[in-house]
C-alpha cells in the first residue's frame, strides 16, 4: 500500500480502454482500467484512476491531492483526423503551389506494404479526404523568398517578390466566406524569412476582426520552421485542423483532475519523448505519443542502471518497434510518417516492422511463409477469437503460453483450435510436422526481429556490443529467447515489461525542442574571418531560439533557474541532401572555435556511420537547421532498490510444464515473476509467468535479477 | 532429401588448391558457361529441377531469403543518406542488390528496381573479358560502370558500382548499386542528352572499370568526374554512397554465410532465383488470357538542323514502338516480338540490351509480378526477339544511348497494354489499367555571372507521374513512378538550392490535362520558372516519354483517350521582372494566357515545343514553362458519373467548360456547391451522341480515303514508313497487306 506521496498519474486513453498508472515516489506502481467513454473522456479518466487507487486502498481524491503530476495522453488528435471532425480549414500558400495538399510529393504509397508499393495500382493520396480539403479553400498568394542556393548567389531568405497584401486580404475574405474555422499559412522558404507569413497572418486576423469572424490562424514558420514545404504543410494542416479541439479536451481533463484535488497543470506527451504542459502552443507535436513511452522508460531505466547506449525493442501483438538511446538521449527522426502523411516533426525514431505475437501466418501458393502485417490484436489467434492462425497459436502449441493461465487466468485459450489451425494451415501445406512448423514460424519471426535489431544498430554506425538490449511490451519476454544470440553488451527485460510504456510516461522529463531552419554555408576554403562571421550569425540564431525556449517554458510555470539547455544542429557536407543531427558536447556555437568543434563532431559522426571514405570536407559544410532542447524540473519516481538474495521465495516456483524446444519436448520449471526477488537467479529450462506476460528461458540460458529487480539474460556457463 | 540432377551438382574442391576465384576448380568464365548450359538444358535456373532446400526445410529457406533481402534493403536505407544528387536522396532513385557470381540478382532493395535486370551485363562483360586475371577481384575492390553497350546501364546517367564478395578465396557474389546521377558530361549539359548523334557525344562513359580498392575510391576517378562532368561534387558524393552501401552488403553477406554455411548459401541463392521464375510462371498461368496482342506507341524526334556537322544524323524521326505480345498460359510464358521496332539510327533515343532488360522487368513487376520476390527469376519466363539493327540492338556500339528511356517507356507501355488487356479478358477487371505512364525530365546548366557553370538534372516530373485510369477509377495525379515504386517528386525547397537563379512560379496540378474517358487518367503537372538577373543565363532542355508531336500511345486497352503530350513554352524577354516587382506573379498556364491576352505579360518572342529539346538558352527576364506526366483515360467520356465530375470540380482538376465539352455535363454553382443541370445535361449528351453519329463514317470509307492519302503523306511520316519497310520484312508485308498495296485497285476495304 502506498501513502500516495508525490504520486504521478499517467493516463493512456486508447480507443477501447483507458489505462491509469499510478507511480509513487518509491516506484510502486498500480494499474487501473476503464472502458473509454468516447462522449466524455473525463468520465473514463475518473473511472480508470478510481480503479487504480483501489489497489492501494486509497480514494481518488487522496491520490489527486498529493499528486506531483498528472499526464494524459490519448488518441483524440488521431481520432479527430480519422473521424473527419476537425476544423474546416482554409489555406494560404505561395501562388502556383495550390495543389500541394493533394499531390504531396507523390507520396501516395505511404503506409502500404512493400508488396502493395510494388503494385502501383494500389497507390492513392489520402490527404484530401483526411483533411476534408479541396481546391476551393486553397488560395495562392503572390510572394517569393529565395534559398540563396548552394552556390551562394545571394543571402538566404532574400525577398524575390513582395507579399501582395491586397490579394492576401481578398483571399482571406474568400476563405471566410466559405466558413473556414482555421486558416493555415505555408509559404516557400518561410523558415528562412518569415516576414510574409507573419504579415499574412496579421491580415487574416485583421480581416476576421473586421468581419466579426472567429478564426484560428496557424503559420508554418511559427509551427515548424524547417525545410521541405510539403512536410511543413502537413504539420500545419494537423495543427489547424485539430489543436484547439484537442487543447479544449485536455483542459477539460485538467478541470476534472482539479475538481478531484489535483493542484498543478495537466501534462501531455510529445512525439519526441517528453511531457509538456497542455498549453503547449504546438500541440501537433503530440500527435504520435503512443509509442514514445517505451523509449522514455528505457532512457529512465538506463539512467538508473547507468547505461547510456540502449536499443529498446517493444514486441506487441501487431508490430516490433525498435528505437535507440545514444549517450543517454533518445534518437529522433524529423520526417516521420503518420497516418499515410509525412510530417515535419521531431519524433522518436522508431523503426517498426509489422511482425508481432499476434501476426497472422499465411502460407501462400508458392509455399512462402508470410507473417503479418494483419494481426489478431487482442483476439490473440484461433486459440481465442481470431479467424486466422497467428504466431500466438504457435506459442500455444509449443506450450509457451499457458492455456489456463493466460493474462493471469482471465482468459482461457483453446489449445485444440490452435493445434488444428497450425496443423492444417501451416504444417500440412509445408509438409512438416505440426510442432516443427510452429517452431519454424517462431524461427522466421525471430530471424526478422534479429535482422531488424542488427540493421538498426549498424545503420547508425555501431556494433551490437555498443548497446544493451531492453526488451519489453506484452510479448517482449515471450520472444526474448529468439533474439538473445545477438552479441549485445547485455540483454535486459523487466517485471513490468507489459506496462513499460506507461512507466515511461510517468517517468518522463518535462522538456521541449525548438528547431529553426537556417542556411549557413561554410565553404571548404573558409578563413578565420569567414569562420568568425558564420559563427556570429549562427550564434545569433541560437540566442534567439534559446530565448524563445526559455520564455515558453517560463510561461508554463518553469523557473529559468531550473532549466537546462542542450544544443545541436542538422549539418551536411555541402551538396549532400541528407542531414545528420549532431548534439554538441560543448554547448552552442558562439565563436569560430565552437564552429570548428561543431564541424569536427559532425565529421566524426558522419564517418562512424557511413565510413571514412564517405567524408568529403573538400565540398564544404552546410548548417541546415539548429535546435535547442530545454529540460525543466519534474519529479520522477525512484526505482526501488532491494537487498539481493539468492534465496527463492516459497511461492516462486509454481510447478513444471512440458514445452517444445529445438525439436523435442522438455520439462520447463514454471516460476511466478511477482515472487522473484532481487538477487534471484533462474536456471533453464524455465517459463516465468506474470499476469500480463510470459518469459521463456530455453536450455542454455539463465536469468538474474539485480538490486532493482531488473532481469538480466545470460548464457549459462 | 531428393538429389539435384547430376548436371546441377556443384564441384566442391577445396578452394585453396585451385587458385581460381570460381567455385571449386572453376573459373568465373566456367561458371558463366555452366549456368547458361544448365539453365537451357533443364529450363530451370542452373538446372534446378527441384528446389531442394526450399522443399526440405522451408523455414530455413525463408530465413535465408529474409536475411539476404535485408542486406540489400538496409544498405539502401543507410547509404542513401550519403547521396548528394536530389535524385538519390530526395526521390530515392537508387538501388542496391545482392548478385550471384554470374551477376544475376538474388534480392534487391527498394528503389530503382528495374536495374536488377541489367546488372548481369556488366558482370558478364568483366568475366568474358578476363577481368578475373587482370585486374583480378579482391575484397574491397570497386568497379564502376556506365557505358551502355558494355555495362547494361541504359544510359550514362544510370551509374552502376559493383564490389566482389569474396569468402575463403571464392567469389560468392557481388554487391551492386545503382543511382541516377546529376550530369554526365555530354556535348550539351544533361543526364539524358536528347541530342547526341553518336556515342562520342554521349559524354563521360566508362566500361566496367576498377576505380578503387580497400573500399576507397582512387583519386583519379574523382578527378575524371571533375574534368568530364558538370556536377562533379554531386557525382562524387553519389559514388561514395554506392560504395558505402556495397560495403554494408558485403559485410552482411559474409555474416549470412557464416550463419548458414557456405554450401547452403551457394545453393540457396540459385534456388531463390528459380523459385521466382516458377512463381512468375504460375502468375502468368493464373492471371492472363492466352493469345497475341499488338499495341503501338509513337514518338517524334527533331534533329534536323541541329547536327550539320553530322550529315548522317541531320534529320528527324518518328519512332515506331511496336511490340507484339504472345502469351502462353500453358507454359506460363510471354514472348515479345520486336520485329516491327524502328531501326537504329544516329540519334540519342536508341539503346542497348540493358535498357530492354531493365524496362521489361519494370513492366513485368506490375503487370504479372504481383506477390513475387523480385529478382532475376522474373525475366526467365519472358523472352524476346530483338532484331539486330533495331533501335535497341544496333549493329555496332557506336550508336548513342544518351536518352533511351524517352522512347523506351512508350514502347513498354505498349507491351504492358497487351498484358493488361489479357488480364482484363481473363476477368481481372480491377487489375487491368491503361498502361499509359509518362515521364518528363528537365536538365541543363546554369551559367553564373562569373561565367562558371553547373550542370543539373531536375527530376520533379521523373519522381512521380500520374497513374492511368482503369475501369473502376480515375488515375491519380503525381502518384506513381514506373521506375521507382516509392514515387517522390522531392521538395521545391531542395530543388531551388541546386537551381540558382531559377524560381518556381508554378508547380501544381494542371486542370483538364489528362486523357479523358469514363474514368480519366491522372492530371499532369505544370511547372514554371522565372529567370532572374542573379545569373548570366540558363541552358535548359526538356526530355521525356510524352515529348512528342502526338500522343505516344496510339490506343489503349480501356478505349479512352491517350494522354496528351508534354509541352514546353518559352517566353523571351518578358516584362516578368517588372510584374514581380509590382507583386504580381502568374500561378499557371491559364493565368499566363489571360495575361498575354490582356497584354499584361509582354514578350519579344515565344516558342512552343512538344518534342524533346536539347537546349534553349534563357536570359534573365525569360520564362520557362513545361507541362507533363498526365495519363490516359478508360471508357467513353459521355458515360462519366456525376460524383466523379463533382470531385474533379472541387479539386480543380477540370473546369466547368471542359466538363461540358468532354462529358456533355452542364454544371452550375448553387450556395457554393456544384450542381448538375440534369435537363441541360441530357440535352447536351443527346446532342453530342447525335453529332457522333453524323461524324461517323463506315470503316471501308475511312480505309479507302486513307489509302489514297498514302500517296500524299507528310514527308516525315513517309520516311518513317520507308525506313520501317526497308528494315522489317514483317512490317513491309503487314503494311502492304493491310493497305492492299499489291493490287491495282486495293479492293474495297471489306477484308
Amino acid at each position: 500500500m502506498s501513502k500516495a506521496n508525490n504520486t504521478q498519474i499517467a493516463i493512456d486513453a486508447g480507443g477501447t480502454m483507458t489505462d491509469a498508472f499510478l507511480v509513487d515516489e518509491h516506484g510502486n506502481v498500480s494499474v487501473g482500467k476503464a472502458l473509454t467513454n468516447k462522449e466524455d473522456e473525463s468520465i473514463s479518466y475518473e473511472e480508470a484512476v478510481d480503479d487504480a487507487c483501489k489497489y492501494w486502498d486509497l480514494d481518488s481524491r487522496e491520490v489527486h491531492e498529493s499528486a506531483a503530476t498528472d499526464t494524459y495522453t490519448g488518441t483524440k488528435m488521431l481520432n479527430t483526423l480519422l473521424e473527419r471532425k476537425g476544423n474546416r480549414i482554409g489555406l494560404l500558400v505561395t501562388k502556383g503551389h495550390e495543389s500541394m495538399y493533394y499531390r504531396e510529393r507523390g507520396h501516395s504509397w505511404l503506409g502500404l506494404t512493400w508488396e502493395q508499393i510494388l503494385h502501383h495500382k494500389t497507390h492513392k493520396h489520402v490527404a484530401p479526404s483526411m483533411f476534408e480539403l479541396d481546391a476551393e479553400r486553397v488560395e495562392g498568394i503572390t510572394e517569393r523568398v529565395s534559398s540563396g542556393s548552394y552556390f551562394m548567389i545571394e543571402e538566404p531568405g532574400t525577398e524575390k517578390v513582395g507579399l501582395n497584401e491586397d490579394e492576401t486580404r481578398e483571399a482571406v475574405h474568400k476563405l471566410l466566406d466559405k466558413d473556414v474555422e482555421s486558416i493555415g499559412i505555408n509559404f516557400l522558404f518561410s523558415y528562412l524569412n518569415s516576414d510574409h507569413e507573419k504579415r499574412a497572418a496579421e491580415i487574416a486576423r485583421e480581416v476576421a476582426d473586421e468581419r466579426g469572424d472567429d478564426v484560428y490562424v496557424v503559420r508554418s514558420s511559427n509551427l515548424c520552421p524547417v525545410m521541405k514545404e510539403a512536410q511543413r504543410l502537413k504539420s500545419t494542416l494537423i495543427e489547424a485542423r485539430t489543436s484547439d479541439i484537442v487543447r479544449d479536451h485536455l483542459l477539460n481533463i485538467e478541470e476534472t483532475a482539479k475538481k478531484l484535488g489535483y493542484q498543478h497543470d495537466e501534462y501531455t506527451v510529445t512525439s519526441y519523448g517528453s511531457v509538456v504542459n497542455v498549453r503547449h502552443p504546438r500541440l501537433y507535436e503530440t500527435v504520435i505519443s503512443g509509442p514514445t513511452g517505451g523509449l522514455i522508460g528505457a532512457r529512465e531505466v538506463g539512467e538508473i542502471a547507468g547505461i547510456e547506449n540502449i536499443i529498446a525493442a517493444d514486441i506487441g501483438g501487431t508490430s516490433f518497434d525498435v528505437g535507440t538511446i545514444e549517450g543517454g538521449r533518445i534518437s529522433l527522426t524529423k520526417e516521420p510518417n503518420f497516418a499515410r502523411n509525412r510530417l515535419a516533426l521531431p519524433m522518436v525514431d522508431l523503426d517498426s516492422i509489422g511482425s508481432g505475437a499476434g501476426s497472422e501466418v499465411n502460407v501462400d501458393e508458392f509455399s512462402h511463409i508470410e507473417l503479418g502485417p494483419e494481426s489478431a490484436g487482442s483476439d490473440v489467434g484461433k486459440c481465442l477469437n481470431h479467424p486466422e492462425v497467428t504466431v500466438s497459436d504457435c506459442n500455444a502449441v509449443l506450450g509457451y503460453l499457458p492455456p489456463g493461465n493466460f493474462l493471469g487466468g482471465k482468459v482461457e485459450l483453446d489449445l485444440d483450435a490452435a493445434e488444428q489451425a497450425v496443423r492444417e494451415e501451416i504444417a500440412e501445406p509445408l509438409g512438416l510436422d505440426m510442432y516443427e512448423a510452429a517452431e519454424g514460424v517462431l524461427d522466421i519471426l525471430h530471424t526478422r526481429l534479429k535482422r531488424h535489431l542488427t540493421s538498426t544498430v549498424e545503420s547508425k554506425g555501431y556494433t551490437p556490443q555498443d548497446f544493451t538490449l531492453f526488451i519489453y511490451g506484452g510479448a517482449g519476454p515471450l520472444h526474448l529467447h529468439g533474439v538473445s544470440d545477438i552479441d549485445f553488451n547485455d540483454i535486459m527485460t523487466f517485471p513490468f515489461a507489459a506496462a513499460f510504456s506507461a512507466y515511461g510516461v510517468a517517468a518522463s522529463e518535462h522538456s521541449k525542442r525548438f528547431h529553426q531552419g537556417t542556411s549557413s554555408i561554410i565553404p571548404p576554403d573558409y578563413d578565420e574571418a569567414a569562420a568568425d562571421a558564420i559563427a556570429d550569425e549562427v550564434s545569433e540564431e541560437y540566442q534567439a531560439l534559446e530565448e524563445q525556449a526559455y520564455n515558453e517554458m517560463e510561461s508554463e510555470g518553469q523557473s529559468s533557474e531550473d532549466l537546462q539547455a542542450v544544443f545541436g544542429a542538422s549539418m551536411r557536407y555541402l551538396g549532400v541532401l541528407e542531414d545528420l543531427d549532431v548534439t554538441f558536447t560543448f554547448g552552442r556555437i558562439d565563436d569560430a572555435a565552437d564552429l570548428e568543434q561543431a564541424i569536427g563532431e559532425f565529421e566524426t559522426k558522419y564517418a562512424d556511420i557511413y565510413g571514412e571514405g564517405a567524408r568529403f570536407p573538400e565540398s564544404g559544410f552546410f548548417v541546415k537547421e539548429i535546435f535547442v532542447e530545454v529540460i525543466g524540473e519534474k519529479p520522477t519516481p525512484e526505482q526501488p532498490s532491494y537487498e539481493p538474495t539468492s534465496e527463492l521465495s516459497e511461492d516462486a516456483i509454481k510447478g513444471k510444464r512440458e514445452a517444445y524446444y529445438d525439436g523435442e519436448w522438455r520439462d520447463f520449471t514454471i516460476f511466478d515473476m511477482e515472487e522473484l526477488r532481487a538477487g534471484n537467479a533462474v536456471e533453464s529450462p524455465a517459463i516465468v509467468e506474470h499476469p500480463m506476460t510470459t518469459l521463456v528461458v530455453p536450455p542454455g540460458n539463465e536469468l538474474e535479477l539485480d538490486e532493482n529487480r531488473f532481469i538480466h539474460w545470460n548464457e549459462e556457463d | 532429401m531428393s538429389k539435384p540432377t547430376e548436371e546441377a551438382q556443384e564441384p566442391t574442391q577445396v578452394k585453396a588448391s585451385t587458385g581460381t576465384l570460381g567455385w571449386g576448380d572453376q573459373t568465373l568464365q566456367d561458371m558463366l558457361q555452366r549456368r547458361d548450359k544448365l539453365t537451357e538444358d533443364h529450363e530451370h535456373y542452373y538446372g534446378l529441377e527441384e528446389l531442394q532446400l526450399a522443399n526440405e526445410d522451408p523455414i530455413q529457406y525463408d530465413r535465408a531469403y529474409t536475411a539476404i533481402h535485408d542486406a540489400a534493403r538496409s544498405a539502401r536505407q543507410t547509404a542513401r543518406n550519403v547521396a548528394a544528387s536530389p535524385g538519390a536522396r530526395e526521390l530515392g532513385e537508387l538501388l542496391f542488390g545482392v548478385l550471384t557470381p554470374e551477376g544475376d540478382t538474388v534480392a534487391v532493395s527498394r528503389g530503382l528496381i528495374g536495374h536488377q535486370g541489367a546488372f548481369p551485363i556488366s558482370i558478364q562483360h568483366m568475366i568474358e573479358n578476363g577481368y578475373e586475371d587482370n585486374p583480378g577481384f579482391e575484397e574491397g575492390d570497386i568497379f564502376t560502370a556506365f557505358d551502355p553497350p558494355t555495362t547494361g546501364t541504359p544510359h550514362a546517367g544510370d551509374t552502376y558500382t559493383f564490389c566482389p564478395i569474396i569468402y575463403e578465396g571464392e567469389l560468392v557474389g557481388w554487391a551492386a548499386a545503382c543511382n541516377h546521377i546529376m550530369e554526365t558530361g555530354p556535348a550539351v549539359a544533361a543526364a539524358w542528352p536528347p541530342w547526341s548523334p553518336n556515342t562520342y557525344t554521349d559524354g563521360f562513359l566508362l566500361p566496367p572499370t576498377q576505380v578503387g580498392e580497400d573500399w576507397e575510391d582512387w583519386e583519379w576517378f574523382y578527378e575524371a568526374y571533375r574534368r568530364r562532368t558538370r556536377a562533379p561534387v554531386f557525382n562524387i558524393l553519389d559514388q561514395k554512397m554506392r560504395v558505402s552501401g556495397n560495403k554494408m552488403i558485403n559485410d552482411r553477406i559474409i555474416d549470412i554465410i557464416e550463419e548458414f554455411g557456405l554450401e547452403y548459401y551457394k545453393r540457396v541463392i540459385r534456388e531463390i532465383i528459380d523459385d521466382s521464375a516458377r512463381a512468375m510462371k504460375r502468375n502468368i498461368q493464373d492471371y492472363t488470357f492466352p493469345g497475341k496482342s499488338n499495341y503501338v506507341a509513337f514518338q517524334s524526334l527533331y534533329q534536323e538542323g541541329l547536327a550539320p556537322l553530322f550529315e548522317y544524323a541531320d534529320r528527324d524521326w518518328i519512332f515506331h514502338l511496336a511490340p507484339e505480345d504472345h502469351i502462353d498460359t500453358v507454359e506460363g510464358e510471354i514472348h515479345i516480338d520486336f520485329k516491327e521496332l524502328s531501326p537504329a539510327d544516329w540519334h540519342a533515343s536508341g539503346g542497348y540490351e540493358g535498357h530492354v532488360e531493365c524496362n521489361l522487368w519494370l513492366n513485368v513487376m506490375d503487370t504479372v509480378g504481383m506477390g513475387l520476390r523480385p529478382n532475376r527469376g522474373f525475366n526467365m519466363q519472358i523472352d524476346y526477339d530483338l532484331p539486330k539493327g533495331s533501335m535497341y540492338n544496333p549493329k555496332n556500339d557506336e550508336y548513342s544511348a544518351g536518352n533511351p528511356w524517352a522512347a523506351g517507356v512508350p514502347l513498354f507501355n505498349a507491351f504492358g497494354a497487351g498484358v493488361e488487356h489479357s488480364k482484363f479478358a481473363r476477368g481481372y477487371l480491377e487489375e487491368a489499367w491503361n498502361e499509359d505512364v509518362g515521364w518528363t525530365g528537365f536538365q541543363g546548366e546554369i551559367v553564373r555571372k562569373d561565367g562558371s557553370r553547373e550542370g543539373f538534372s531536375e527530376m520533379d516530373l521523373l519522381g512521380a507521374s500520374s497513374t492511368p485510369a482503369s475501369n473502376h477509377r480515375d488515375g491519380e495525379p503525381v502518384s506513381t513512378a514506373w521506375w521507382n515504386p516509392e514515387s517522390d517528386t522531392g521538395s521545391a525547397e531542395e530543388w531551388e538550392y541546386v537551381l540558382p537563379g531559377l524560381y518556381y512560379f508554378s508547380r501544381t496540378v494542371m486542370p483538364n490535362y489528362f486523357g479523358p474517358g469514363k474514368h480519366h487518367g491522372g492530371n499532369g503537372i505544370q511547372i514554371g520558372y522565372f529567370i532572374t538577373d542573379d545569373i548570366k543565363e540558363a541552358v535548359l532542355g526538356k526530355v521525356g516519354g510524352q515529348s512528342s508531336e502526338f500522343t505516344t500511345m496510339a490506343s489503349l486497352p480501356g478505349g479512352g483517350y491517350p494522354a496528351p503530350t508534354a509541352t514546353l513554352f518559352v517566353f523571351r524577354d518578358t516584362n516578368i521582372l517588372e510584374l514581380l516587382d509590382d507583386e504580381q506573379m502568374p500561378g499557371g498556364l491559364d493565368e499566363l494566357k489571360e495575361w498575354i491576352d490582356d497584354e499584361k505579360l509582354t514578350f519579344e518572342s515565344e516558342e512552343i515545343y512538344k518534342e524533346q529539346v536539347a537546349a534553349v538558352t534563357l536570359k534573365p527576364g525569360d520564362l520557362y514553362f513545361w507541362t507533363g506526366n498526365c495519363s490516359g483515360g478508360w471508357g467513353d467520356p459521355l458515360e462519366r458519373e456525376w460524383e466523379d465530375i463533382e470531385h474533379d470540380l472541387r479539386h480543380e482538376f477540370v473546369t466547368p467548360e471542359a466538363v461540358q465539352r468532354l462529358h456533355g455535363v452542364v454544371v452550375e454553382r448553387e450556395d457554393g456547391e456544384w450542381q448538375m443541370d440534369e435537363e441541360a445535361t441530357e440535352e447536351k449528351r443527346t446532342e453530342m451522341l447525335e453529332q457522333r453519329s453524323e461524324d461517323a463514317i463506315e470503316f471501308k470509307d475511312w480505309w479507302q480515303d486513307s489509302r489514297e492519302d498514302l500517296d500524299d503523306l507528310p514527308p516525315l511520316v513517309e520516311q518513317t514508313y520507308d525506313d520501317l519497310r526497308e528494315f522489317s520484312e514483317d512490317f513491309d508485308e503487314r503494311f502492304s497487306a493491310y493497305w492492299a498495296l499489291n493490287t491495282e485497285t486495293g479492293g474495297d476495304g471489306d477484308e
